[in-house]
């Protein structure tokens, strides 16, 4: 059965992730943001699957960096 | 002018001969606090000084942290030695990462994810070698019980005793 928990700092383990995904899809982009969700959380998840998650966390964010290096606009960002 | 240099001179030797006369620990901890907030404050300021706001302080803070402990309870060398390794290896790792944000010109909020997401990386990386950098573990070296002040090293009881 899924079970999620709930506790005063659950807020925390959402938020710096979700700036990323944001600005990942490029702000104010709806469906670049849904689809950098897809991509980061299959990232963190087949990082967990292969090694610790916590290495899938470190694949995530260096994927973060370098998406930001090369496509700061975003993932679906039109060429300028 | 003369009378303020004096000022900051018998400031600074009192602040240095503090922890030689004063040994009460509760306090000395407090001043421990003190300055590692200073620190960390006055990177910070400097920072917006050249109008870049950073998210990354943690992430460096860590790794000069855990490099210098990891190679006091691994190697054994003194942090003496550790503190400046530990400088050098936070700058390499601040390097790998602004230059590319200078070449591309990333600023604003893209900086600010690039560094939250570099503290991200160095948390997780230090989560996830648990088995060697754990404070709490194990192999932790214990200290030398009869430990003064100048050779950077607390006396912790080791987790057998």
């Amino acid at each position: 059965m899924l079970q999620y928990d709930v506790h005063p700092f659950v807020g925390l383990s959402f938020g710096p992730i979700t700036f990323l995904i944001c600005v990942l899809g490029g702000l104010g982009n709806f469906v670049g943001g849904f689809f950098a969700a897809f991509v980061f959380a299959e990232i963190i998840s087949l990082g967990g699957l292969f090694s610790d998650l916590e290495w899938g966390y470190v694949l995530a964010f260096a994927f973060f960096i370098v998406m930001m290096f090369i496509r700061p606009a975003g993932l679906f960002a039109r060429r300028s | 002018m003369n009378l303020r240099y004096a000022a900051w001179a018998t400031g600074l030797v009192a602040l240095i001969a503090l922890p030689f006369v004063y040994r009460d620990s509760y306090h000395l901890h407090i001043l421990v606090l003190i300055l590692i907030w200073s620190f960390a404050y006055t990177s910070w300021s400097i920072m917006g000084r050249f109008g870049l706001v950073s998210l990354g302080h943690g992430g460096f803070m860590g790794v000069g942290a855990y490099v210098t402990a990891l190679l006091w309870n691994h190697l054994g060398v003194s942090p003496w030695i550790g503190i400046p390794i530990s400088m050098v290896a936070a700058g390499v790792l601040a390097l790998v990462v602004a230059y590319p944000c200078f070449r591309f010109r990333i600023t604003g909020h893209y900086f600010v994810l690039v560094t939250l997401a570099l503290s991200g990386i160095v948390l997780q990386v230090i989560t996830a070698t648990r088995d060697h950098t754990a404070a709490r573990s194990a192999t932790r070296r214990t200290a030398p019980r009869a430990a003064s002040c100048w050779r950077c090293s607390s006396t912790t009881r080791s987790p057998g005793t």
